[in-house]
Order: C-alpha cells, then structure tokens, then sequence
C-alpha cells in the first residue's frame, strides 16, 4: 500500500490557492524532495500530512488512513520553526517523546547527541537556534516511523550538520518507510533523492524518479529546477 | 563523505561506473564478495535505492552475481573483467585524444610525450 | 495517553504553582510568629506585623493572577504557539488535549483557593476558628434537612465547581476562535471573550427573568418545597454544564477542524 496517496488535494486561504488539486502517490522505501520556492506550498501540503491543516478539498491518506491520532504514531514531522518548550532539559524532552512515541529509540537519541557533541542536559531555553534544529532533527529521526516529512530540515545549519543530516537519512533507510525532504536548496540534497516532486504555486509541476530526469533533461535536478522556477 | 558526483548525470550511471573501477583495478577481485547495498550507500553517501538500480544493471550485464542469501560476488569471469578494463582504458584514451587534438597534439606526438612523462617520473 | 498529557500539564505548571503555594505558607507563618510577639508600644515592631499582612495579602491576589495568567498562556501558548507544532502532532486526540489542559487548570483554581483559605487560617487563627464554628452551623443548617436538600447542596457545589470550567472554557473558545484572524490574535482572542462572556451575561438574564416569573406561577408552586428545592438546583447545574458543553464543542470544532497554526 502507498504511505501517502492524496487525490485532488486543495487548500485555500480566503482568496489564495495554496495547494491546488495536488495528487501524487509516495510508495514505501523512497526519499522523495519537495522542491519548490518559497511559497509555492510545501509547508501547507506537509501540514495537511501531518493533520496539522485540513484542507479545502479533496483527500490524503497514510497508510490507506486519513490523517489522525493513528497516523500521528507512524508519521514523523520536523517543521521549519523550533517547537521545543522552554523549561526542559534534552534528556527531559528526549523522555517525553519516548513516552509518548513507542517507535522511539534513545539509544540512536543518545547516540546522535554524542555524534553531534550535544549535552542531555542542557536546558533547552539555552540552546541556539542551530543547535534546537539539531535536537529537533534528533528527536524526528530518532523514531522509527513510516513516514518522515521533513519541512527545509538543512535551511539554517552549518554544512557539516548538513552532511551528518543527509547521511542519517541515508544511514535510518528502511524499505518499508519513506522520507519526504522540502527544500529550496537543491544541489546540496539531489544525490540522495529517489523521486523529485517540483510544486510550483500549489501545482505539482513534475513528479518522477530524479535520474529519469537527469537522463530526459541532461541536466541536474538543480539545474532543472532554475529553468522551471525562472523568475 | 563523497558528495562529488555530478548531478548532472545520472547518479547510478556515475555509481557502475566507480563500482566497474574497483573491479578492474582488483580492489573488487574476481569472485569475490562486494560489501552491501546499505553499506556501500552509506559509504557513498547516496540513496540506497539508487545503489540497488546500479549494483542490478551490473548484474545484468554479468559482472556482478546474487547469491541468494550470501550477498552479491564479482563474476568469475576473469575474460570479462579483461574486456572490461580494456573497454574503459580506450574511453579515457580516446578522451585524452580528443582533448590532444583540441591543443593541436597529434595521437603520434601524444604518446611520445607520454613515454617522456612516464621517464620523468 | 490523557494521563501522560496531565502527567506532564501538571509538570509544567506546578513549577510556578508549587514554589509559590510554599512561599505563601511561609510568608502567612513568618507573619504569624510576628504577630505574637506583643508589641511593647514602639512603633517599631508593629511594622513586620502589617508588612507581613500585606504581603500575604498581595501573594493571595497574585496566586490568582498567576492561575489566570497560566490558564490563557498554557492553552495559547503550548497549543496554538510554536509549542503547538509539537502538541498537535503528538499520537494523541484533539479531546485529550483539551481536557488534559482543563482538568489541571481547574485543579490549580480549586487547590489555589484551598491554599489562600490556608493561609489566611494561618494568619488569623481566631478568626477563623469563629468561622470555621459558623460554617459548621452553615452546613448543619445546608445538610440534614432530608434528602433533597442534602441533594440540592451537593449540586449547588458541583454547580460551583462547573463555573469554574465554564470560565475556563471561555478562554479557551476566545483563544481557539481567534484563529480565525491571521493578525493580531492576541488582540481578537480577548476580544471573543468578551463577546463570549457577554452573550453569557445576556442569556443568564434571561434565564433569571424566567426562573422568576417560574417562582411566581401557579403550577411551581403547587410542588412540594423539597422538589422545588431539587428542581432548583438541577436547572443551575444543568445551565453551568451546557454553557461549558457548548464552549467545549466550539473549542474542539475549531482546533480540529480549523486549526491554523502560525
């Protein structure tokens, strides 16, 4: 079965489009990207995944189920914005998602907060903001779930946490779960994505595997996408 | 970390080509057992999606064999692998022709510079 | 996964509750160990004596300020704030969440009052031994006068206790409504609640004008004073409860539906 499937998938804000009947199928074992500019309706399509929007139209499943109390279990979601609260310490927050998430595992918490020389116990109020995206990052990849949506997950982090990120990604691969990456920032992403999805002012523009792009259009994703997104 | 494929190009197309490398050279001799999927993605940094699709075209065109619960081997092949490494050897010669050719070096005058090189070093 | 959900509401607010219920108390016992020391005439000693009334004073009214304050900021920052990003996907019920945060704020209202009676026992023991005699006359005279007033008291409490989440609710509706506006929800979460408590203002009126002109008719009075008594009793309970039912309805419809986080 699909992880996600949505069909005709329409959200508007008062008079704005922000999705415009969007349908794609993402199959398990994939890392997908959502491309697109800012605007174009990433974050609105991931927030309707994750149950966080409702939309104005049209329908999306996970797993065969709409999104809800049950998807949430399967589904991990790292916003573009920090959402940790401001008293805990990392051990404390790390606590609370393995109360709350069976699919965590502190083991690859802990062991992710050492690769990237992160203390448990801070307090999170004294963090930075490139270190709560790294925590943040940590406690979304540190769950084994079906799905993963990742919303810009290396917009504002130095190029090595870069790469440690990309390489998680890569390293937490399982044939039965999927990862879907939104970014502007395509070149630094490309060679790891199976499929491309371009979203250009709520319309999915393209949709396939990146190497059939790479071949049809002899050019990279990035290189592609300049031409699509032309200003 | 090797990020240095060039996305211009397939990325599989890239991954046979330093898999076919490796065998040629005997980093990856014949019969031998090749790491995993998984790990030689990790150690790549790609999608092991697209590991899989490269690592399976080899397979197709018989350098690599699965076998079934062991993993995948190098072909016994050592005529193959011969074929192989004389058939990437004329690519980069033609290559380094063409660009000879492009500075105004004729193939003849080209190898002798080669030998005079290789004396230096 | 509500009790995890109350298992952490009641962390993070007890943190400033707690601390602050201790400091109550100690202040309300300083005070009191001041207060018998016999003032010898210098104007000198009775100052710790009023000093330390009036801090006690001022910690009571900020206990209620801060059980005000940590009702509006739990439900708007945590859920509707960046907080929210985290709460909304947790695998948990929109339901849940919203009783989670209910139930402890009206925990903290409850046992706020408990301690500010407390203390102020502390401050003034004979005052409120005479207190405490007269409430038990009031409860004698309250209880023990046959079933159906024993009845109608508990309701009435119950009645008390169901006002207390009515306010609650209210801020909760006024700050899930106020993301129907893309600006300035601060400003539009305050002003449905006055909206809210207005509309609730008005048809409490009018429910009082009909309860009266009920007590003047002809069939209520022909029932016995025990069932008037009870009848009485359930009207107010069953008005406090669908006042909250409906802010509750609206609270979970917005949030489920039409949730908009920023």
């Amino acid at each position: 079965m699909a992880i996600l499937e949505c069909s005709g998938l329409t959200k508007r804000y008062g008079t704005r489009l922000a999705l415009d009947r969007v349908s794609l199928t993402i199959e398990p074992g994939r890392i997908v990207g959502l491309l697109g500019p800012n605007g174009s309706g990433k974050t609105t399509f991931l927030k309707i995944c994750n149950g966080l929007l409702t939309p104005s139209n049209g329908t999306v499943l996970i797993d065969g189920v709409a999104p809800g109390a049950a998807t949430k279990s399967c589904v991990s979601f790292l916003p573009e914005r920090t959402y940790l609260n401001d008293w805990m310490t990392v051990a404390q927050i790390i606590d609370f998602f393995s109360d709350f998430y069976p699919d965590f595992s502190r083991e690859k918490a802990y062991s992710m907060l050492g690769s990237l020389n992160l203390s448990s116990r801070d307090r999170l109020k004294t963090l930075s903001k490139g270190t709560k995206e790294k925590v943040q990052l940590i406690l979304v990849m540190a769950r084994q779930a079906k799905l993963y949506l990742l919303d810009e997950p290396i917009g504002g982090v130095d190029p090595a946490a870069r790469d440690y990120i990309l390489n998680t990604i890569i390293k937490n691969y399982n044939p039965e779960a999927s990862v879907v990456l939104s970014t502007h920032l395509i070149a630094d992403i490309e060679t790891i994505l199976d499929d491309v999805i371009f979203l250009k002012d709520g319309t999915v523009t393209h949709a396939a595997a990146a190497d059939e792009l790479r071949e049809k259009n002899n050019m990279s994703i990035d290189g592609l996408f300049r031409e699509v997104f032309k200003c | 970390m090797e990020f240095s494929f060039d996305a211009d190009r397939p990325i599989y197309i890239q991954l046979k080509e330093r898999v076919k490398i490796k065998i040629v050279s005997g980093e990856y001799p014949p019969g031998s057992q090749i790491p995993t999927v998984r790990e030689l993605a990790e150690q790549s940094s790609v999608n092991p999606n697209t590991m899989q699709k490269a690592l399976s075209e080899l397979e197709r065109d018989g350098l690599l064999f699965a076998q079934r619960t062991s993993g995948r081997f190098v072909t016994e092949d050592a005529g193959l692998v011969e074929n192989l490494k004389k058939e990437l050897a004329g690519t980069e010669i033609s290559r380094f022709l063409k660009v000879m050719a492009s500075i105004g070096i004729p193939p003849d005058e080209a190898a002798g510079l080669i030998t005079a090189t290789k004396e230096e070093e | 996964m509500l009790g995890k959900l109350l298992k952490y509401e009641f962390r993070s607010t007890g943190r400033v509750f707690l601390p602050f219920y201790g400091a109550l108390v100690v202040v309300a016992i300083v005070t009191r160990i001041l207060n018998s020391v016999k003032p010898s005439g210098r104007v000198g000693l009775i100052a710790p004596q009023l000093i330390g009334i009036v801090v006690t004073a001022l910690m009571l009214g900020a206990v209620c300020v801060i059980a005000i304050i940590l009702t509006i900021q739990r439900f708007n920052r945590n859920l509707l704030g960046d907080e929210g990003y985290l709460m909304f996907t947790l695998p948990v019920g929109t339901d849940s969440l919203i009783w989670s945060k209910l139930i402890v704020s009206v925990v903290w209202f409850l046992l706020s009052a408990v301690f500010g009676l407390f203390a102020i026992a502390i401050l003034t023991p004979n005052l409120t031994r005479e207190i405490l005699k007269g409430i038990g006359v009031l409860f004698r005279d309250l209880f023990g006068h046959g079933a159906a007033r024993d009845f109608s008291t508990v309701i009435y409490l119950l009645s008390g206790v169901l006002s207390v989440v009515w306010a609650v609710l209210s801020v909760y509706t006024a700050g899930s409504l106020a993301m129907l506006v893309n600006r300035r929800r601060g400003l539009a979460a305050f002003g449905f609640w006055i909206g809210i408590t207005t509309v609730a203002q008005i048809i409490g009126t009018l429910l009082l004008t009909w309860a009266t002109h009920i007590d003047y008719s002809a069939w209520w009075n022909e029932l016995s004073y025990g069932t008037r008594e009870v009848l009485g009793s359930l009207a107010v309970c069953a008005t406090a409860l669908v006042g909250s039912a409906a802010l509750y309805i609206i609270t979970r419809v917005m949030l489920k539906r039409r949730l908009n986080l920023e």
